[in-house]
């Protein structure tokens, strides 16, 4: 073998150490460190260097309100895209329906999406809690219904989703961006953040309170998230633009509006449209208690 | 047009980089603000241009290279942060960068092995590394890439690669262990070559004995 320089060995330790030399060099700089006490004392001092240095730098993580931000752009370009899509397929006329993305809200395969006692179902259904709305029953106006078929699989995913946020919220892993009890001030911070205007709802009942909100989204839809304390239990109210969402889960009718009630690991969700905004309530207290609040949204600015 | 990728499976696949993404544009623009935006940008070009990438390929290496381009785009067209941006990629005995004379410790490594290296310390020493010579420290060293990598990131040769970090380390050492930062030394004075033929990714003018080579 071809005897290697002290000064080829020093020039090409730092590849041997990291690995990056083919095996006859590397065998090469071996040969030369195991009889020569200088280059050994060197390798060991650029191997010693390295390790230093990986253990004691600082490694920072990515703030978590980066990831929001991301996560938000990138569904903002999402959108657009489809919406440039949608524009280059059917022309200008279509753009324009295509920029209601379909999101269909279906928290409808849960055996215990009952509607509570005391409250008339809107239309009885023959084969029990939970089954899906049937498409051929008349609408309510402003709703568009989930049918069987292609729409369960977005449904499931909304569905993941907004229970997603009402969990994260619970364990902290989603701080609220900003806090206040008062409606007036949360629904105005959102104001420059979302292409629609948000109203947090105000309850009756005293032990209703709002904590905050920040920002969210449901699939690739922008959303306001609310969070109520409500007897100490948690509850997040996700704001959506009506006309982008399609709903599905058990009509209930209280206090004279169509309520959308459906259960899902363990936490009910109540979805009421009031003045062009939709507003899905997600907790694990009572549905009676969670319809009864829903039953009070209004858009009162 | 692209083909729009689901943002939802998007994330899931760069959710992994986005410490990497961040920590190494920090380590560009030495202010959390600009990483972050940095980032943000970076995810956002990567999502739109993702039926470009090639499955079965680094993926953190083709982020990065978007990292990359974004920062000398935007952030080194300012002026105060050329001079060092650009140092030629040549034998590092040879530039006067790193000289043999100023690696006194290197006569005796074992007691510079002694001498403890303080978290702080480092951080800064590496934020006063040249630019072209910090990324390729901060990819390979830190974070760990391969030379392949770290040269697709940086869309320089792999021998390039070898050469810069080879005087990363010394300069750090030099900085770290014999208390002398190459810039108090003067050592990096009389550079110039912003526009140097050789500042990016020149030909090292010879043949680099790297597994990874082509
Ligand atoms: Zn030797």
């Amino acid at each position: 073998m071809e005897t290697a320089s002290c000064g080829w060995v020093r020039r090409f330790v730092g590849p041997w150490k990291d690995g990056e030399l083919d095996p006859a060099d590397a065998a090469r700089i071996e040969n030369h460190i195991a009889g020569c006490a200088s280059c050994a004392a060197q390798a060991r001092f650029e191997k010693w260097f390295s390790g230093e240095v990986r253990r004691r730098v600082d490694r920072p993580q990515a703030p978590a309100r980066l990831a929001d931000r991301i996560s938000l752009e990138l569904r903002r370009e999402y959108r657009r895209q489809r919406v440039r899509r949608t524009a280059l397929a059917f022309g200008g006329f279509a753009a324009a329906a295509g920029l209601a993305a379909v999101v269909a809200f279906g928290l409808r395969d849960s055996p215990t999406a009952r509607p509570p006692d005391g409250v008339r179902a809107a239309v009885p259904s023959e084969t029990g809690a939970g089954r899906v709305w049937p498409s051929t029953q008349p609408a309510p106006p402003g709703f568009r219904f989930s049918v069987a078929g292609e729409d369960d699989l977005a449904a499931g995913r909304v569905a993941a989703d907004i229970v997603d946020r009402h969990d994260r919220f619970v364990h902290h892993a989603l701080p609220l961006e900003t806090a206040s009890y008062d409606p007036g001030t949360v629904g105005d911070w959102f104001r420059d953040k979302l292409p629609f205007q948000v109203v947090a709802p105000r309850f009756q009942e005293p032990d209703a309170r709002l904590l905050g909100g920040r920002l969210s989204h449901v699939q690739a839809q922008d959303a306001a998230y609310l969070a109520y304390d409500v007897g100490g239990r948690r509850m997040s109210v996700i704001v959506l633009p009506a006309g982008s969402v399609r709903v599905g889960g058990t009509p209930v009718t209280a206090g004279g509006r169509t309520v959308f009630l459906s259960s899902r690991q363990g936490v009910t969700a109540a979805v009421v449209e009031s003045d062009g905004l939709l507003y899905a309530l997600v907790s694990d207290i009572s549905p009676d208690t969670l319809l009864h609040l829903a039953s009070q949204i209004r858009a009162t600015r | 047009m692209a083909v729009a990728v689901d943002p939802r499976r998007f994330e899931e696949l760069t959710q992994p980089l986005l410490d990497v993404l961040y920590r190494v544009a920090l380590r560009f623009t030495r202010s959390r603000e600009d990483a972050e935006d940095l980032v943000q940008e970076t995810m956002l070009k990567a999502f739109r241009a993702f039926d470009r990438f090639e499955e079965g390929t680094s993926l953190r290496a083709w982020m990065l290279r978007i990292l990359t381009n974004s920062y000398y785009n935007k952030y080194r067209r300012r002026v105060h942060e050329r001079r060092a941006a650009d140092l030629p990629a040549d034998d590092p005995y040879h530039d006067g960068l790193v000289s043999d004379s100023s690696l006194e410790y290197l006569r005796e490594p074992e007691a510079a092995m002694q001498r403890p290296i303080l978290s702080e310390e480092i951080g800064r020493a590496i934020d006063r590394l040249p630019e072209g010579f910090r990324s390729v420290f901060a990819l390979t060293e830190i974070e760990g890439f391969t030379y392949r990598e770290a040269a697709e990131a940086l869309a320089v040769p792999i021998g390039t690669v070898m050469s810069r970090l080879h005087r990363a380390r010394k300069l750090l050492q030099q900085d770290l262990l014999a208390g002398e930062s190459w810039e108090q030394s003067g050592a990096g004075e009389g550079w110039k070559g912003e526009d140097g033929a050789a500042a990016e990714g020149g030909p090292e003018g010879e043949v680099v004995p790297l597994r990874t080579a082509r």
